[in-house]
């Protein structure tokens, strides 16, 4: 089962976009995408995903995976990881864009 | 099987890990972070964010505009290549999602990809045997 969100101009303003409303894809085919592993600003693990799917109703979608609803069926998902040394990555608040995202981060430095 | 030609032997190298913020061109960036990290040759290993709005060219030469904000980028594959005359191209293809997650694929045209909220990319270094083989490339 999945669910996952596209980025519309935002209305009420902040930020330029702003995620949408879940879209419900069902029980969908994982066809092919990319995640960042990092630390929340919770300091919880977190996954930043976007992918391509083949929704329940057969159609061909793309966008940002829910990925705390995800749940992977009997069928798993191969998937390649590189682990980095030097640095971690973390969800800081970025003035620029007003949200938080995912940022490398010196290991001792402070947000 | 197949012929092949211009095989290229030689080793991975280093690992760069980057957050690319607006308004920077994805493909200048790409280019732009293996001239930071001097790595002459280099591999997408990954990569997702967003593009305020797409170009995509395809293999008649057209080119599609997507309009944004903002584009998601569901994932780039592509290599960095330094040339003969010491300047870096990137060649990157990969698929985006509007925003009604309708998906599209295509070349990402330099100067017409700008960053919307963020990219995530690695890069791993591509190390060559032989550094004087004639490298081609599209244009």
């Amino acid at each position: 089962m999945l669910e996952y969100c596209v980025a519309p101009p935002n209305p009420k303003g902040g930020a330029l976009i702003a995620y949408s409303e879940p879209l419900t894809a069902g029980v969908c085919q994982f066809i092919f995408g990319n995640a960042t592993l990092g630390t929340s600003a919770k300091g919880k693990p977190m996954v930043h995903c976007h992918a391509a799917i083949r929704t329940e109703s057969g159609l061909i979608k793309g966008g940002h995976i829910l990925t705390e609803t995800a749940i992977v069926k009997q069928r798993p998902i191969t998937v390649l990881v590189t682990s980095i040394d030097e640095f971690s990555i973390r969800q800081t608040f970025d003035p620029e864009t007003n949200i938080p995202l995912f940022q490398p981060m010196k290991d001792n430095e402070d947000v | 099987m197949s012929r092949v030609s211009n095989t290229e032997s030689g080793n991975m190298g280093r690992i760069s890990y980057a957050r690319i913020r607006p308004n920077e061109d994805l493909v200048k960036a790409v280019e732009k972070l293996c001239l930071v990290t001097k790595f002459k040759n280099a591999f997408v290993r990954g990569a997702l964010g967003s593009l305020v709005d797409a170009s995509l060219e395809h293999q008649d030469g057209q080119v599609t505009h997507i309009k944004g904000p903002a584009i998601e980028i569901v994932s780039i594959a592509g290599e960095v290549r330094t040339l003969s005359d010491g300047s870096v191209k990137a060649d990157l293809t990969g698929v985006v999602a509007d925003t009604e997650g309708n998906v599209s694929g295509g070349y990402f045209v330099a100067g017409g990809n700008p960053i919307c909220m963020t990219l995530e990319i690695t890069l791993e270094e591509w190390l060559p045997n032989d550094t004087k083989l004639p490298i081609s490339t599209k244009e």
